[in-house]
């Protein structure tokens, strides 16, 4: 049990456990990676098998069951590092260090040596007959740190832990449209509680035709007031109700003016490639299968789909058809589709094209950024610390001997022994005056 | 006017690696002088290039910093690289020299000179148009130049060793340049996070570039604790190193070939 719990507090275990990330990454982008969702009622078993597939690796057991070893081995040297702290002071490393006078009495000598000595240093001190034995370590100010820094990395884990339970969703509004939910990553509709409207899209080139910025002015509402609103930029989200907003992406299409009139009544109505339409308190009802600004040839015009009592019918509504017709004057009798009247009773025209874009919108809520974000400042602190201040050690003897103090130090970093430092060394001359 | 003050820093590199390698087979200390300060010489030039670049880019209307693309990349890589170790090379370790400005010489040359590689300023994408762009771009270069120096240091002072002679001063730079890299990398990948955060709203997605960028850091993490696991200087320590070395590279240049958001570095 001894050696068990040996190991897995060693470095060496650390190591094992780093390269084992190390291989687990390097196979996730090898091999292509999907998200792979466990299909609900198939038992724990068909998660199991989810969870293990080397194509979806970053959420797969493999990486939990690592990332759990590491924090066990973070939390067993942690545990080393606290028990460590109720350590004596090391046997002193004087070697042949020769032995200096400096001629004041040892108690004005001490106050001298721990004035002068590097920050870093904490110092504990021993009797030891007549002689005093001071022994500083930078350890003390190393080791919490050392210690934070592991914690920031469980601190880490579990904010990455918190982020699954977040919100990942998507919006696509076209300028004037409103939404009330988003898709989220799995495919599923999610409420937002409010709704938001996108009530202007903006996109500027460069020279080149490279997209420069784009731009969506956004308003969320209540209960159909506004409440909030705002430009959403790429690199500048918003945030309302602890849902933050990101401008994702944009798609252009292009919308059109259309007219129906049955020689009575007239309609009017704006669409875009895909919409289903209904008018004549239902009695047309049509779906606008394509939009082009040069069809055929013959400038722009929209493709209609219509379900008719004698099946279904594509309608070809050229926005130009009087002139064509000027140049083709049997046009109606070679192609029927083309002809605006061809459901009877109703005449369409195609007013004019315009066009639009959809502004792509993220929706995104996580819970665990936040922790993840002290995790980080937490490790940098830390990391600055343990590297940048150094591990040193040192011991001084004092002792009074016939009238004068004499001298004694011995010093040794990371582990190394080493001269004592010439510079904290000439301090402690220049403040005694010697 | 930038390239050609780019190029001219390019030709004092290769001079200067010349020069090094002559500097290795003397025995005086002039011509070793002589390599640091054609070295001072190249990096002052090219940082001028570098800024007449930043210059030029608002002159043409697109202003930005010059870090933006491959070609800006592979600069700031060779500046880096000579930046940390000038003051290195004076102090104690002149043997790194010769290695780094080949590196600095063979970067700005595949800048400047290889065709795949557009030296054109061209302006930013929406997505990079961003304070954190220099930042993380600035520290994950200067990260990865500090690593490919911990690794030279480190094969440099293997050998001395296995060679029985003293290599306390590549031992110390050994551990300095994994601590600096180790920091400023670690910025590095904390400023993408928080930049990835303020774009897409996620700060962590698992693109390539990204976990490359993980292998990396977990790998010099590993040297790190094996370096004081064997207390020193260790042939593992600086296999690892190594094997980080190919990892840098790859996070660098390889990582471009799979698909994700970073594919314009």
């Amino acid at each position: 049990m001894g050696h068990l719990a040996a190991f897995w507090s060693s470095l060496k275990c650390t190591v094992i456990l780093l390269l084992s990330l190390v291989l687990l990454c390097v196979a996730g982008t090898i091999i292509p990676q999907h998200t792979v969702t466990p299909v609900a009622g198939q038992g724990l078993s068909a998660w199991f098998l989810a969870r293990l597939t080397p194509t979806d690796l970053y959420h797969s057991l493999w990486l939990a069951c690592l990332a759990g070893l590491l924090c066990l081995n973070l939390v067993l040297c942690m545990r080393l590092r606290i028990r460590a702290r109720k350590q004596h002071i090391p046997a002193p490393r004087f070697g042949d260090a020769g032995e200096i006078s400096l001629g004041t009495d040892s108690q004005a000598m001490r106050a001298r040596i721990l004035r002068t000595a590097p920050r870093a240093l904490r110092f504990q001190e021993k009797q030891e007959g007549s002689s005093i034995l001071l022994f500083g370590d930078s350890e003390q100010v190393r080791r919490p740190a050392i210690f934070g820094l592991h914690a920031s990395v469980l601190l880490i884990f579990v904010g990455m832990l918190m982020s699954a339970f977040g919100l990942d969703g998507h919006i696509e509004l076209s300028e004037g449209q409103t939404a009330a939910q988003f898709v989220d990553a799995g495919g599923t509709i999610v409420a937002l509680g409010f709704s938001v409207r996108c009530d202007r899209f903006r996109v500027t080139h460069y020279d080149n035709g490279m997209p420069k910025e784009y731009v969506s002015r956004l308003v969320f509402l209540e209960n159909g007031a506004a409440r909030a609103g705002g430009e959403l930029r790429v690199n500048h989200p918003l945030v309302y109700q602890g849902l933050r907003f990101y401008q994702e992406s944009y798609r252009g299409q292009l919308a059109a003016i259309i007219t129906v009139t049955d020689g009575v009544h007239a309609w009017s109505a704006r669409v875009r490639e895909g919409d289903e339409l209904a008018m004549d308190d239902g009695k047309l009802r049509f779906q606008v299968l394509k939009i082009g600004e040069d069809v055929m040839h013959m400038g722009p015009a929209l493709k209609l789909a219509f379900d008719h009592a004698s099946g279904p019918r594509n309608l070809w509504l050229f926005q130009e058809v009087d002139r064509i017709k000027e140049a083709v004057p049997d046009l109606f009798e070679r192609a029927p589709s083309f002809n605006p009247s061809l459901i009877e009773p109703y005449t369409f025209a195609l007013m004019e094209l315009t066009p639009e874009y959809t502004t792509g919108i993220g929706v995104k809520r996580d819970p665990g950024a936040p922790i993840v974000a002290v995790g980080g400042i937490l490790m940098l602190i830390c990391l600055l610390i343990v590297f940048m201040v150094p591990s040193l050690k040192v011991w001084v003897r004092l002792e009074e001997r016939a009238g004068a103090t004499t001298f004694k130090a011995a010093a040794s970093r990371s582990g190394k022994t080493e001269a004592f430092p010439a510079a904290w060394m000439a301090r402690i001359r220049r403040a005694g005056g010697a | 006017m930038s390239a050609t003050v780019l190029g001219i820093s390019t030709f004092v590199y290769l001079a200067a690696f010349i020069l090094s390698l002559a500097a290795a087979r003397s025995e005086g200390r002039g011509l070793s002088r002589a390599v640091w300060w054609a070295a001072l010489t190249g990096i002052v030039l090219q940082s001028v290039g570098m800024a007449l670049r930043w210059w030029e880019s608002y002159q043409m209307g697109v202003g930005h910093a010059p870090l933006a693309n491959f070609y800006e990349s592979l600069v700031f890589f060779a500046w880096a690289v000579i930046l940390l170790s000038l003051g290195a090379a004076r102090a104690k370790a002149s043997p790194i020299l010769p290695f780094v400005l080949a590196l600095a010489a063979g970067l700005m040359g595949y800048a400047s000179f290889a065709p795949q590689v557009e030296s054109g300023i061209k302006p930013l994408i929406p997505a990079l148009k961003s304070n954190w762009l220099a930042i993380h771009v600035m520290t994950c270069f200067l990260g990865y130049a500090s690593f490919v120096l911990a690794t030279v240091v480190g094969s440099l002072g293997l050998r001395a060793l296995e060679k029985g002679r003293d290599a306390a001063g590549l031992e110390d730079l050994f551990a300095r340049y994994l601590s600096i890299g180790f920091i400023i990398f670690t910025i590095g990948i904390m400023t993408g996070s928080v930049w990835a955060f303020q774009a897409w709203g996620r700060y962590w997605g698992w693109d390539p570039k990204e976990t490359w960028a993980l292998i990396t850091w977990l790998i010099y993490a590993a040297v790190i604790h094996e370096r004081r696991r064997s207390g020193g200087l260790a042939r593992r320590a600086v296999i690892l190193a190594l094997i980080g070395l190919a990892s840098v590279l790859f996070t660098y240049i390889g990582v471009n070939y799979l698909p994700g958001l970073h594919s314009y570095l």
